[in-house]
C-alpha cells in the first residue's frame, strides 16, 4: 500500500477502482477506519473530549438532584420559619400577661389577675402605653356565646361579665392576634381561695394598606 | 484477500458500535445507581422528620394557662380546691377528692370541658377531633412511660393537618408530660 503516513489504512481508493459499484466502500465505512487509523495525538484528544462531555453531564445530573433535595429542605425550613414567627406573634401577647399590669401576684407565667384588670378597664391612660390598637380579654363564659350577648365588664358588674374591654382605638383595619391565658382572682367560699379559669386576650394591631 | 479484509473490518465495525453501546449502558447504570442511593436516603430524611409532634403556639399556651385551672376537687377542706397540675398528680396517686369523687373522673371531665370550649372541637368546625395524653416519665431511666390520662374525641382520621403542643411539669423523679394533639379539617 502507497499510504504509509496512517496506521494500516488500505487503500480506499485503489480498492473502490477495482470493487463493481455496488460493492465499493461507503464513506461512514471510510470515516470509521479513519478514526482507527488516526495518529495518537488526535486520538487522544477525542477521548479527553468524550470525558469532558461525561463529566459535564454527570455534573448537570448532580446539580439537578442537588436542587432536588434543596427545595425539599427549604419547603421544611419555610415550616419551621412561619411556626417561629407564629410563635415570636403569640409571644408578644403573652409577654403583656406578663407584664407587672396583668401579672399575678406570685408572677406565674401566663397568669392575667382578673383583679387587676377590672382597675384598668376604660381607662383612656393607657390608650397610647402599648403599641396594640385595640385589648380585650374575654372570659371563657363566653366563648360559646354571640357577640350581643356578651356581657362587658365594669365595677358594678365584676366579676359576673364576660369581657374586659382595656381600650379600643377603632382602627379600620385591624388584625387580631390572640392567646390562651390562665384568669384568676380571689374568691370567697367558706374562706378565701383562688378562683382560675381559661381567657383569651385578645390584642389587635393596625394594618397599614397601601 | 479483499474478503478477508472486508470481514475484518466489519467485525471491527460491529465491535466499534458495540463498545459505544456499552459506555452508554454503563453511564446509564451509574445514574440509576445514584438514583436509586439518593432516593433511599431521601426517604430515610423525610421519614424521621415526619415522627416529631409539631409544637404550635396556640395549643402550647392552652395547655400552660389549664395547669392553674381551678377544678371542682376539693382535697381536705373546702374551699381548697385542686388546680388541673395538682389534680393530674392526685389522679397518679389514686387520690379521692372530699365526698369520695375520683379525682381521675374529674380530671378527665375538666380537660374535655377546657378543650371543647377553648378549640371549638366538632365534626363542623375546623378542629375536627384531638387526642389528649397525660403520662408520667421517669428521668434518667429505661421504664417506659407511665400513663395517666388519655382522651380522645371525635374521629382523628382524614386531617388536613396536626397541630399539637406539649407541657411538661416536674414531679418526683421526672415530669408529667401532657401532649395534646388536634385534628384540622
Amino acid at each position: 500500500m502507497k499510504n504509509k503516513k496512517y496506521n494500516s489504512r488500505p487503500d480506499f481508493v485503489i480498492i473502490n477502482k477495482i470493487l463493481p459499484k455496488s460493492k465499493r466502500l461507503t464513506r461512514a465505512f471510510n470515516q470509521l477506519f479513519h478514526f482507527k487509523s488516526l495518529p495518537d495525538s488526535k486520538r487522544s484528544q477525542i477521548k479527553i473530549q468524550e470525558m469532558a462531555f461525561m463529566l459535564v453531564a454527570v455534573v448537570l445530573f448532580f446539580a439537578l438532584v442537588g436542587l432536588f433535595l434543596f427545595s425539599i429542605f427549604y419547603i421544611n425550613m419555610v415550616k419551621e420559619a412561619n411556626s417561629l414567627r407564629e410563635f415570636k406573634t403569640l409571644s408578644s401577647v403573652i409577654n403583656l400577661a406578663n407584664s407587672p399590669e396583668f401579672n399575678c401576684v406570685d408572677l406565674r407565667a401566663n397568669c392575667v389577675d382578673e383583679d387587676k384588670l377590672i382597675n384598668l378597664v376604660d381607662r383612656n391612660v393607657y390608650r397610647n402605653f402599648w403599641q396594640f390598637s385595640s385589648l380585650r380579654l374575654i372570659k371563657n363564659s363566653a366563648f360559646n356565646k354571640t357577640e350581643d350577648k356578651i356581657i362587658k365588664c365594669n365595677p358594678g358588674n365584676y366579676p359576673d361579665c364576660d369581657e374586659f374591654i382595656i381600650y379600643d382605638k377603632k382602627v379600620k383595619n385591624e388584625r387580631l392576634i390572640q392567646s390562651h391565658v390562665a384568669l384568676c382572682r380571689t374568691e370567697y367560699k367558706e374562706n378565701y381561695y383562688e378562683k382560675c379559669e381559661i381567657g383569651k386576650l385578645i390584642a389587635g394591631s393596625e394594618v397599614i394598606s397601601g | 484477500m479483499i474478503k478477508a479484509l472486508f470481514k475484518k473490518k466489519t467485525l471491527e465495525k460491529k465491535l466499534f458500535d458495540k463498545k459505544s453501546q456499552q459506555e452508554i449502558a454503563g453511564f446509564v447504570i451509574i445514574v440509576v445507581l445514584v438514583s436509586v442511593v439518593g432516593l433511599l436516603f431521601l426517604s430515610l430524611i423525610l421519614g424521621r422528620g415526619e415522627s416529631k409532634l409539631e409544637n404550635n403556639a396556640e395549643i402550647s399556651y392552652l395547655l400552660g394557662a389549664s395547669m392553674y385551672y381551678t377544678t371542682e376537687c376539693a382535697v381536705n377542706f373546702i374551699p381548697q380546691y385542686q388546680n388541673l397540675e395538682d389534680l393530674t398528680k392526685l389522679c397518679y396517686n389514686r387520690g379521692k377528692c372530699l365526698n369520695d369523687v375520683d379525682s381521675c373522673r374529674i380530671l378527665n371531665e375538666t380537660f374535655k370541658k377546657i378543650i371543647k370550649d377553648s378549640l371549638f372541637v366538632s365534626p363542623d368546625s375546623s378542629n375536627k377531633a384531638y387526642i389528649l395524653n397525660i403520662y408520667y416519665k421517669e428521668e434518667n431511666s429505661n421504664s417506659p412511660d407511665e400513663e395517666i390520662l388519655k382522651i380522645e374525641e371525635l374521629k382523628f382520621e382524614d386531617c388536613s393537618s396536626r397541630i399539637g403542643g406539649i407541657e411538661s411539669r416536674n414531679f418526683r423523679n421526672g415530669n408529667i408530660e401532657f401532649e395534646l394533639e388536634v385534628c384540622k379539617g
